[in-house]
């Protein structure tokens, strides 16, 4: 009897995943015991602090480890319904500019190597040939220095945009690989939804995730779960403190950081983070400038009229609180 | 003959003239070799004008010399082609006697044959020929039984070297124009054929053939190559390399099938192809592996599949990884090779970073094609750059860390030596420039260059 009823619970388990509405109260208890107690700890610490969240792996739950991956942040983990980003599926980060090539390509890098500490295999790093010319390869010295192991890339430099997604859903075929990296520069028409979407399923039959870059991409219909912009951030006064004072050293540059913004999340809500990646620990740590201003979920408000805002797309499991919230209007004239 | 161009068309009107393209030649000659494939592996070109042909042990296949020999006369006939052929026991006599009347010589027949022919066909030099003449010695009988020692001191040792080759005293070898391949399973068909379906299902039932001899070998195949021989003379030859030796007839089939996709539509089928010949280039010695007992695909094997693929439709060079260098210049630190050559235990880059523990990271995650010039403006001539421009676009800068100094080898003739910064300009994008030279020591005006972008 109790077997039939475990049985029923998996199915409506199943179903609610199939339906995208999987209740946080029968996640949590049928989530292991240790999961569920990392879910219960605070989520939401004082705006400004760091996060001290230990890498990837440590955070997610136990049985979701493989298909997961769990940024560290808790403010972007918290983004997804199941907490930590889907891994076997198509991944797209844009840059508005080639020039900043630099920064997303950093970004990339660090979530590829935190994808290598959970699976193994081979990264598989796609080039399209104008992206070769105009922000040149990847560099082994650099990718070593950053904490991804250039004896586990693959690099792939075809001569044809058509040849890259070839490559890409080759390569996402492959289950020995641990991620699949493309780059493309500019907006190309081979790259619609079919191609997407081919990929998407691809990656999710074998559960290889899929990055795709695209330098000075437009936001273009996609079917990958989400999109990412990634934009460089000046470093901050890198300092030593002299007696308890602190003295700015100005020429020395912080480590690699980025304001990222999630433009387009279809595993749950959209949002924007200030990140930082520590290369020698290998984890991503939050960090806020207060010349950026802006913080998760909630833009800076209009000056005039002070209202709160409600977070975008809210009909995803995770609703915002402050939905329903009635808000007194200053009368005109 | 031997009259101007301008006299002869006086003398004939309708004279058809076209000029001489040496290159051109030279290319249908080596297109008729590569068709001659077809009878023996082993064809070489002989001056501008014949192809050696060594049939031995092949003329069985064709029913004998003389049915290899028509068939081969008609075909190239067919074909548009004046031919005069023969078949001998050496290169000398098969050379003289084609160019004489041609046929089979029988085997040890090449002396009588050849005493009644003049000596220019013994491919002597024209000066040697006439010196040979002018004493009165026109026919090859009149210098076969005469002593060899005068001979060679009068009129040179390659007249008699010559008269050894022919006689089959001297052995002579013959260069083949291609790479002999270790194993070659081939296909005729009396109606040709042009699909790809059909030509998919030969390569398979090829493979199979092959996969036997290479099992009883021991060995696999690490470079196959497809010869698709066209009704018109034409040939197309389709290679794939492997990282790994196969003999799975699917394997090579599914690379051939990337390599049919990636020539697309420059494989013209024309009127169809005749014969198939799938060959293995390079075969090496090849250890079944145990299977896992739980029944799990291989993850290596898979991978060692992808690479394969991506190269077959991409080329090899076009898959590559990162090889470290033993050089200090950040261009050199790693060579792309490509992955299907490279060995696993070669690629073993130190973990380095661990001495960079709590620094910031001193190279940039992607470096340009080559370094991009740029104009800087310096405060000091030694110091860091204050606003630059690269690709039209100014940069202010805001922070920078360096010099670091890189020098060339010295060894390696005299280059200027480099200082490296990395910059941070007004919008938080990180850019590794150089300065390549030290101001007024090596060069009155440095120049400087962008090599690398940071995250």
């Amino acid at each position: 009897m109790s077997s039939r009823t475990a049985e029923i619970e998996v199915l409506r388990r199943r179903l609610a995943v199939l339906e995208g509405r999987l209740p946080q109260e029968s996640q949590m208890s049928l989530a292991p015991a240790p999961a569920a107690s990392i879910m219960q700890e605070p989520t939401h610490t004082p705006s400004g602090s760091e996060v001290e969240g230990a890498a990837g792996v440590c955070v997610a739950p136990a049985g979701q480890s493989r298909h997961r991956l769990c940024l560290g942040v808790e403010e972007l983990d918290q983004l997804s319904a199941q907490h930590g980003f889907k891994l076997g599926t198509l991944h797209e980060f844009t840059s508005t500019e080639v020039r900043q090539s630099g920064a997303l390509t950093g970004f990339v890098a660090a979530l590829a190597t935190l994808c290598l500490k959970q699976r193994d295999g081979m990264v598989l790093w796609v080039l399209d040939e104008m992206v070769q010319r105009e922000a040149g390869l990847p560099s082994a010295q650099g990718f070593l220095q950053f904490g991804l192991d250039p004896a586990r890339l693959l690099i792939v430099a075809p001569h044809r945009v058509e040849e890259v997604l070839w490559a890409l859903e080759e390569g996402s075929q492959c289950r020995a690989l641990s991620v699949v990296v493309g780059e493309m520069q500019g907006d190309f028409k081979s790259l619609d939804l079919t191609a997407t979407r081919r990929l998407a399923l691809r990656s999710e039959r074998s559960g290889v995730p899929v990055f795709l870059m695209r330098h000075s991409g437009q936001a273009a219909v996609s079917a990958a779960m989400t999109r990412w912009r990634v934009t460089p951030l000046r470093s901050e006064a890198v300092g030593l403190r002299n007696k308890g004072a602190f003295v700015p050293a100005r020429a020395l540059m912080a480590a690699p950081c980025w304001h990222v913004e999630l433009e387009k999340n279809r595993d749950g809500r959209p949002g924007s983070c200030e990140l930082e990646w520590n290369h020698a620990e290998q984890r991503f740590k939050r960090i806020s400038r207060p010349e950026c201003g802006t913080s998760l979920g909630t833009p800076a408000p209009e000056a005039t009229h002070p209202v709160s805002m409600v977070p975008r797309a809210g009909h995803r499991p995770h609703l915002p609180q402050g939905s329903g919230q009635v808000v007194a209007l200053r009368r005109r004239g | 003959m031997g009259e101007g161009l301008s006299d002869a068309c006086a003398r004939v009107p309708h004279l058809r003239t076209e000029e001489e393209i040496p290159e051109a030649d030279e290319a249908l000659l080596a297109a008729l070799a590569d068709w001659c494939d077809r009878y023996t592996p082993l064809v070489a070109l002989s001056g501008d004008d014949g192809l050696l042909l060594d049939i031995t042990g092949c003329a069985h296949l064709f029913e004998g010399e003389e049915a290899l020999l028509e068939d081969c006369v008609t075909r190239l006939s067919a074909q548009g082609f004046t031919v005069r052929a023969s078949v001998a026991d050496t290169v000398g006599a098969a050379w003289a006697c084609a160019r004489a009347k041609g046929g089979v010589i029988a085997p040890g027949g090449q002396r009588e044959v050849l005493e009644p022919l003049p000596l220019s066909l013994l491919r002597l030099e024209e000066n040697c020929v006439a010196a040979l003449n002018k004493v009165g010695l026109k026919r090859i009988v009149d210098v076969l039984d005469r002593p060899r020692a005068p001979l060679a001191s009068r009129f040179g040792g390659e007249l008699v070297r010559r008269l050894d080759q022919a006689l089959g005293l001297e052995g002579e070898p013959i260069s083949p124009r291609l790479h002999i391949p270790a194993l070659v399973a081939e296909r005729r068909f009396f109606e040709p054929i042009s699909r790809q379906e059909d030509m998919e299902a030969i390569i398979l039932a090829l493979g199979d053939h092959i996969k036997a001899q290479l099992e009883e070998r021991g060995q696999g195949g690490r470079a196959f190559e497809v010869a698709l021989f066209r009704v018109d003379g034409v040939v197309n030859r389709l290679m794939v390399g492997t990282s790994g030796p196969i003999r799975e007839p699917s394997f090579i089939l599914r690379l051939f099938r990337e390599k049919l996709k990636s020539v697309g539509d420059e494989l013209d089928a024309g009127f169809g192809y005749d014969l198939v010949r799938l060959s293995v280039l390079e075969a090496q010695s090849c250890t079944p592996g145990q299977l896992d007992l739980s029944g799990a695909r291989d993850e290596d094997e898979d991978l060692a599949q992808l690479v394969d693929r991506l190269g077959a439709r991409l080329g090899i060079a076009r898959v590559a990884r990162f090889l470290p260098g033993d050089s200090h210049m950040p261009e050199k630190r790693a060579a792309l090779v490509p992955a299907a050559t490279v060995r696993e235990d070669a690629i073993f880059w130190p973990d380095e970073h661990l001495l960079w523990d709590n620094t910031s990271l001193e190279r940039p995650l992607r470096l340009l094609a080559r370094p991009e010039p740029v104009e800087a403006v310096a405060m000091v001539p030694e110091g860091p750059p204050l606003r630059f421009r690269w690709r039209k676009a100014l940069y202010e800068v805001a922070r920078s860390e360096g010099p670091e100094r890189i020098a060339p080898p010295w060894w390696q003739g005299p280059q200027p030596t480099r200082d490296y910064f990395r910059v941070e300009d007004s919008e938080g994008r990180r850019f590794w420039l150089y300065r390549e030279g030290l101001f007024e020591r090596e060069v009155p005006n440095p120049r400087w260059f962008l090599q690398g972008l940071f995250s």
